[in-house]
């Protein structure tokens, strides 16, 4: 017999980590549980690989004589490195429905867009309230009353800066 | 303080910057998750549009009543507005279903603003003194010290010390980015010339406090927002008997509270829970205590008033940020051109002295909006969650623009939200990560000024007061790792 397990059952069974005590789920209506303690390793395994990265370069500028500047870097990347090692092996069970997982990705997703594409192109009044309009419609239960709150904050914070603060914010280069 | 400073100290006073801070304050705590932190940060880019001095007051009034408005949820809707107010849940929750959410209210109101006097005089006895002993300190005390601080940062104020630690080294890691100080050295700036400077503080504070909150407003539904339907007397007032009833626990989590907030990480969700305990065990009836017993409101929410008055202690005489928030405050006060620590009360006296004269205004301001309104602040809990993570990510948005006028920024601050989303997914650090980015400068470049002092020599570097400090740290650490290791 399968049994739904809503999003905040999984989320509360993510609480342990460490301790490996997570029980699994059942599958429900979202899909089977996904067990995402690997998401912890790897960010523990990036960290270190950062700690490696920065301990490495401060090493060979040490060697070229620059040692007071690399001095810091060189010991924080080295203990970044040692200390994630030991987390690594730490970690344990965490569960996920596929449906939370999306839901998460997708709003990085959508921020990373909104920064990187929609904000330098079309400047920060018409990228915003496109941003607006897709989380609401994606998010929000009462899409109407969401977006319509959000355009309005977005085109009262513009017109704020815009004209008040005389602190014009980004045009993007589509329109210059 | 003299004459002089008080004069001057009394002319910066804004009535303005309290007002407006106390308000922001409130609603920061009332939204779930946000907390004093996330809330001064959104407002930091309004640093740029204010003197230091009309700053550190409009952030010293948010941070006070924002760790006090993290009790009005807890009391409405049994979910704490901010962490430290969890112990609050306790006895206020059943006290609202026992149909006395107004005398909740009050004692929690009464309780914060005894606190909040208290701890004000405590920062006005002991700031200068604090100061005065930080002037003794050489540099390679000041870099033990700062080292002492995160550790104790990282290990104590988490649950998951190992990972605390690795989180306050990255924010050393990333404190190092940028031209060198001293020597003029580009530190991993990929050619890149808006990390010139080194990663912006706004962008980088936003990014990590604000944006996470955000993406879990959005993806998660939150228990705390939900409209209070609560019935009964709504009136937020005490009797003198009731107030002397309860007075002596007030003293008792006024002391621990400020006593603990001045030690670097202790300051958090734990002294509330350690002063709650204390007045159940030394209550005549602790059988009341969890079933809506007065004592076990006002004290965790007197030690959470006073906690955040201390921890601006350290803060503003030494420059060792004890809490996120504070930390925040210092990178304000940087943003300010303000250098934290003994300068300041040596070279601008009038500033600290003005923003502790303030909070008492500002606690006086408190206690009128919380017997007026406190009810009516319980309503913005019916607002969409979604909405106001779409207000976050536009305040960010912005906020992280105008410091600079660089589209860099604000595109930083998404790949710190992504990192501080991931952080705290993965059970690290945010806050020490911060204190240890604020941290960074501080403790590199008094170790340098030690060793130029000494020569280079590692040999001449330590006095005893420095060893102290070291072995210290490497206590903490190594306590934190047996615990983490042997989870």
């Amino acid at each position: 017999m399968t049994e739904a397990v809503s999003d905040r059952e999984y989320d509360a069974a993510t609480a342990v980590t460490l301790t490996g005590e997570a029980a699994r789920p059942a599958a429900g209506a979202e899909g089977p549980p996904v067990n995402v303690a690997w998401a912890g390793r790897l960010f523990a395994l990036l960290c270190a690989g950062v700690g490696v990265y920065v301990a490495v370069v401060s090493l060979s500028e040490i060697r070229r004589g620059h040692a007071a500047p690399w001095l810091l870097p060189l010991v924080t990347g080295g203990m970044a490195a040692v200390l994630c090692g030991c987390v690594v092996p730490a970690c344990s069970a965490a569960y996920l429905s596929w449906r939370s997982i999306g839901r998460r990705t997708l709003a990085i997703v959508l921020l990373s867009l909104y920064a990187f594409v929609l904000l330098p192109t079309l400047g920060f009044l018409l990228a915003s309230l496109i941003f607006v309009t897709v989380v609401a419609m994606v998010y929000a239960p009462n899409r109407f009353v969401v977006g319509l709150g959000g355009a309005v904050v977005t085109i009262v914070l513009w017109a704020l800066f815009a004209y008040v603060v005389s602190e014009p914010l980004p045009v993007g280069w589509l329109w210059r | 303080m003299t004459a002089d400073v008080l004069h001057h100290a009394l002319s910066l006073i804004s009535p303005l910057y309290i007002v407006a801070g106390t308000l922001a304050g409130y609603l920061v705590g009332i939204i779930p998750g946000l907390g004093p932190a996330a809330g001064i940060t959104l407002l930091l880019p309004l640093t740029y549009y204010m003197s230091p001095a009309e700053a550190l007051i409009f952030y010293a009034s948010l941070y006070q009543s924002a760790e006090y408005s993290g009790s009005i949820t807890a009391i409405a809707v049994s979910t704490p507005g901010t962490p430290n107010a969890a112990a609050t849940v306790l006895d206020g929750y059943p006290m609202n279903r026992q149909g006395r959410i107004g005398k909740a209210f009050a004692y929690s109101l009464w309780s914060a603003v005894f606190a909040s006097l208290i701890g004000t005089v405590g920062m006005l006895v002991l700031g200068e003194p604090m100061a005065r002993l930080a002037l003794y300190l050489g540099p390679s005390e000041y870099a033990a010290l700062g080292i002492l601080g995160l550790s104790c940062v990282s290990i104590l104020s988490t649950d998951y010390p190992l990972r605390g630690l690795i989180s306050a080294i990255l924010g050393l890691m990333l404190s190092t980015i940028g031209l060198d100080l001293i020597s003029g050295v580009q530190r991993f700036t990929f050619g890149i010339p808006s990390l010139f400077d080194g990663l912006p503080l706004v962008a980088l504070l936003t990014g990590l406090f604000a944006l996470p909150e955000a993406i879990v407003l959005l993806t998660e539904k939150s228990a705390g927002f939900r409209r209070d339907a609560s019935g009964g007397d709504r009136r937020v007032w005490l009797r003198w008997r009731e107030f002397t009833g309860v007075f002596p626990v007030m003293c008792l989590g006024t002391g621990i509270g400020f006593v603990m907030g001045l030690i670097p990480g202790l300051a958090g969700s734990v002294p509330p829970w350690i002063s709650y305990n204390l007045a159940k065990a030394t209550s005549s009836e602790p059988e009341t205590f969890g079933h809506g017993a007065a004592a076990g409101l006002v004290a965790p929410e007197a030690t959470n008033a006073a906690v955040m008055h201390s921890t601006l202690l350290p803060a503003f005489s030494f420059g060792i940020p004890g809490t996120p928030t504070s930390a925040v405050i210092l990178g304000a006060m940087m943003l300010s051109g303000l250098t934290p620590g003994p300068m300041l009360f040596a070279d601008h006296p009038e500033i600290p002295y003005a923003v502790m004269i303030s909070l008492f205004l500002a606690t006086g301001f408190l206690w009128v909006v919380g017997l007026i309104a406190t009810n009516v602040w319980t309503r913005l809990l019916a607002v969409p969650q979604e909405l106001l993570a779409i207000a976050i990510v536009i305040f960010v948005m912005i906020g992280s623009y105008v410091s600079r006028s660089n589209l860099f920024d604000p595109q930083l601050a998404v790949v710190a939200g992504i990192v501080g989303y991931s952080l705290k997914k993965a059970h690290f650090s945010a806050p020490a990560l911060v204190v240890g980015f604020i941290l960074g400068p501080i403790i590199e470049t008094n170790l340098r000024r030690a060793l130029l002092l000494s020569g280079g020599s590692l040999t001449g570097l330590p006095s005893p007061v420095t060893i102290a400090l070291l072995v210290l740290s490497l206590l903490m650490m190594g306590f934190g790792l047996r615990q983490s290791l042997s989870r």
